[in-house]
C-alpha cells in the first residue's frame, strides 16, 4: 500500500515536471517569436538567408548563458562536485552527454531557424512527432513500458498536431518556406527525441540537474569553437554585425536572459519527467507546448485562434488524459527489465572520489549487497559537500533511489516507516537489492566489473576493492 | 489599440510570464527532493 502510494507520488512529480517543460517551452518560444517578429530581428529586417545567422547568434548566446546559469544553479543546490565529476570524468557517461549537447544543440538551432523564418507555433508543431520517436527508441533500447493506453493518448496527441499544423502544410500563406522548414522541423524532431533517449540512459547514473548542466556546457563550448573559427576565418558571414545589434541593445539582452532562465527550467523538467514518468511520457505531456503557444498567441494578439487549433488543443487535451494512466501509476518500475535480484560478485573499476554521488549509492549496494536507504545515506554522509545542508543530502539521495528503483535497476526487497530515527519521521524506507539489469548496466557503463574476470584483465591493479 | 497592444505591452507581458513561471518552476525543482 505504502509503496503502490509512493510509486503513485513519483508518477504524478513526472507529470508535473512534464507540464513545466511544456509551459516555459510555450513561454521561452513566444519570447523568442517577439525578438524575430514579423521578420525582424531586433526591428532590423532580415532575408530568408539572414535567418539562419539571426538564429545562430541567439542560439550561441542562449547556450552560453545556460551553461552559466545551470553552474549557479547547481552551486546553490550543492551539486558542483558532481559537476566536475562528470564534467572531467571523460567516462561513457560523458561521451553520452556530448552526444546530447550535438542532438539537442542541432534540434535547438535548427527550431530557432524555422521560428524566426516562418513562425515560431510552427516550428513548435514541427517538431511534435517526436514523442513517437522518443518512445520507440526508448522501447527499443531501454525496454520502456509503454502500454497500449498510452500509445492511444500519443495518437491524440499527434492527431491534434496534424489538425492544429495540416492547414499551414496545404495552405498558400507560407508558399514555398513550407519544404524546408518541414525538413528541417523533422530534423530538429529527431534531435529532441535522440537527446531525450541518451539522456534518459545517462540519468540513470547522473543527477538530471548535473546531466542537463554537463550537456549544456559542451553545447556552450561547441558554439564557441564555431564562433571562433567563423570570425576568425574570411567566411563572409555576418556574423559580428548581429552580435554588435543584440549587445549594444539593453532589451535584446534582457529578453536573452529570460529566455535562457526559461530554457534552462524548461531543461530541467523535461529531464526529470524522464526519471519519473519515462521518455515517451514526458515527451507526449511536454507537446502541449504546442497549446501554450497558441494560448500566448491570443494572449499577447499576435494570432487569433482558428477553429482548427480549437479543435486541436481540444484533441490533444483528451489525448494527455488518456496517457495520464491511472494503472501504470502505482507500477514499481517504468521498464520491462528483468528485477531478479543479482548475486553476482562486482568490484569497483573506478576510483570512489570521481563517482558521482548517484552511482556511488548505486555501487554501494553493488559491492555490500542488499541496503537499506538509510545505510547508504549514512556510508555517503562524508561526500555532503555543505555541512549544513545534511539533511537535504540524505533525502537527495534517497530520491536516487527511488529514481534507480523506477529505472528498474534495483528492487526493493523489505519496507518500513520511519520513526524519525533514520532519515525524517513518516517516510518510507526501503531496503534494496541491485537487479540483474542493473548489475549489468553497471558492468556495460564501465562502473563496476565482474570480481573474477577483472581480475584476469590487465591495467586493473588500481581497483581499490574486492568484494 | 496599436499602443495598447504594441510590441512593448507584449515584451512586458512576456517577461511578467517568464518570471511567474520560472519562480514556480524553481519552487518545484527546489522542493521536490522532499516531497518525494
Amino acid at each position: 500500500m505504502l509503496r503502490s502510494r509512493q510509486n503513485a507520488v513519483r508518477y504524478n512529480w513526472g507529470f508535473r515536471f512534464a507540464l513545466w517543460c511544456s509551459i516555459l517551452w510555450g513561454t521561452f518560444f513566444v519570447a523568442v517569436g517577439l525578438l524575430v517578429r514579423d521578420d525582424r530581428f531586433m526591428g532590423v529586417a532580415f532575408s530568408v538567408r539572414d535567418s539562419f545567422h539571426a538564429a545562430y547568434v541567439i542560439e550561441s548566446i542562449v547556450a552560453v548563458l545556460i551553461a552559466v546559469m545551470c553552474l549557479a544553479w547547481l552551486g546553490f543546490t550543492g551539486k558542483l562536485l558532481d559537476y566536475a565529476k562528470v564534467m572531467f570524468g571523460h567516462h561513457r557517461e560523458n561521451h553520452m552527454l556530448m552526444l546530447c549537447a550535438l542532438f539537442g544543440g542541432l534540434a535547438s538551432y535548427l527550431s530557432y531557424v524555422v521560428g524566426s523564418w516562418v513562425d515560431t507555433t510552427f516550428a513548435i508543431g514541427m517538431v511534435m512527432f517526436y514523442p513517437i520517436l522518443g518512445g520507440i527508441v526508448a522501447h527499443l533500447w531501454s525496454h520502456e513500458r509503454i502500454s497500449q493506453r498510452c500509445i492511444v493518448g500519443l495518437v491524440f496527441i499527434i492527431s491534434g498536431c496534424i489538425v492544429l499544423y495540416l492547414p499551414a502544410v496545404f495552405g498558400t500563406e507560407f508558399g514555398q518556406r513550407v519544404l524546408l522548414s518541414c525538413t528541417l522541423g523533422l530534423l530538429s524532431g529527431i534531435g529532441w527525441g535522440m537527446e531525450a533517449v541518451l539522456a534518459s540512459r545517462v540519468m540513470d547514473f547522473v543527477d538530471s540537474e548535473v546531466s542537463n548542466a554537463v550537456r549544456y556546457a559542451y553545447e556552450a563550448i561547441l558554439w564557441l569553437v564555431i564562433t571562433a573559427i567563423v570570425l576568425i576565418a574570411p567566411t563572409g558571414v555576418p556574423l559580428p554585425a548581429y552580435y554588435a545589434e543584440v549587445f549594444s541593445s539593453p532589451t535584446s539582452l534582457v529578453f536573452l536572459f529570460f529566455i535562457s532562465l526559461c530554457f534552462m527550467l524548461n531543461a530541467f523538467s523535461w529531464y526529470k519527467s524522464f526519471t519519473l514518468c519515462g521518455v515517451a511520457k514526458g515527451l507526449a505531456l511536454s507537446d502541449l507546448s504546442g497549446i501554450i503557444s497558441a494560448l500566448y498567441g491570443m494572449l499577447l494578439i499576435t494570432a487569433s485562434p482558428s477553429w482548427t487549433e480549437t479543435l486541436a488543443c481540444m484533441i490533444m487535451g483528451v489525448g494527455v488524459f488518456i496517457v495520464y494512466d491511472r494503472e501504470s501509476r502505482t507500477a514499481a518500475t517504468l521498464r520491462d527489465v528483468d528485477m531478479t535480484p543479482s548475486v553476482r560478485r562486482l568490484r569497483r573499476s573506478r576510483s570512489t572520489e570521481m563517482l558521482p554521488n548517484k552511482v556511488y549509492a548505486l555501487v554501494e549496494i553493488a559491492e555490500k549487497g542488499p541496503l537499506w536507504d538509510y545505510d547508504v545515506v549514512r556510508a555517503m554522509e562524508s561526500r555532503a559537500v555543505d555541512p549544513h545542508r545534511k539533511a537535504r543530502f540524505r533525502r537527495q539521495i534517497r530520491v536516487y533511489l527511488i529514481e534507480a528503483s523506477a529505472a528498474g535497476l534495483l528492487a526493493p526487497i523489505e519496507e518500513r516507516v520511519d520513526d524519525g530515527s533514520c532519515i525524517s519521521q513518516g517516510l518510507l524506507l526501503s531496503r534494496y537489492a541491485l537487479t540483474e539489469y542493473g548489475c549489468a548496466r553497471l558492468q556495460n557503463m564501465g562502473f563496476m566489473a565482474m570480481a573474477e574476470e577483472a581480475a584476469a584483465q590487465p591495467g586493473l591493479d588500481r581497483m581499490e576493492k574486492v568484494v | 489599440m496599436d499602443v495598447l497592444f504594441g510590441d512593448a505591452f507584449r515584451w512586458v507581458i512576456c517577461i511578467i510570464m517568464s518570471l511567474v513561471f520560472s519562480g514556480m518552476c524553481i519552487h518545484d525543482l527546489y522542493d521536490f527532493v522532499n516531497k518525494l
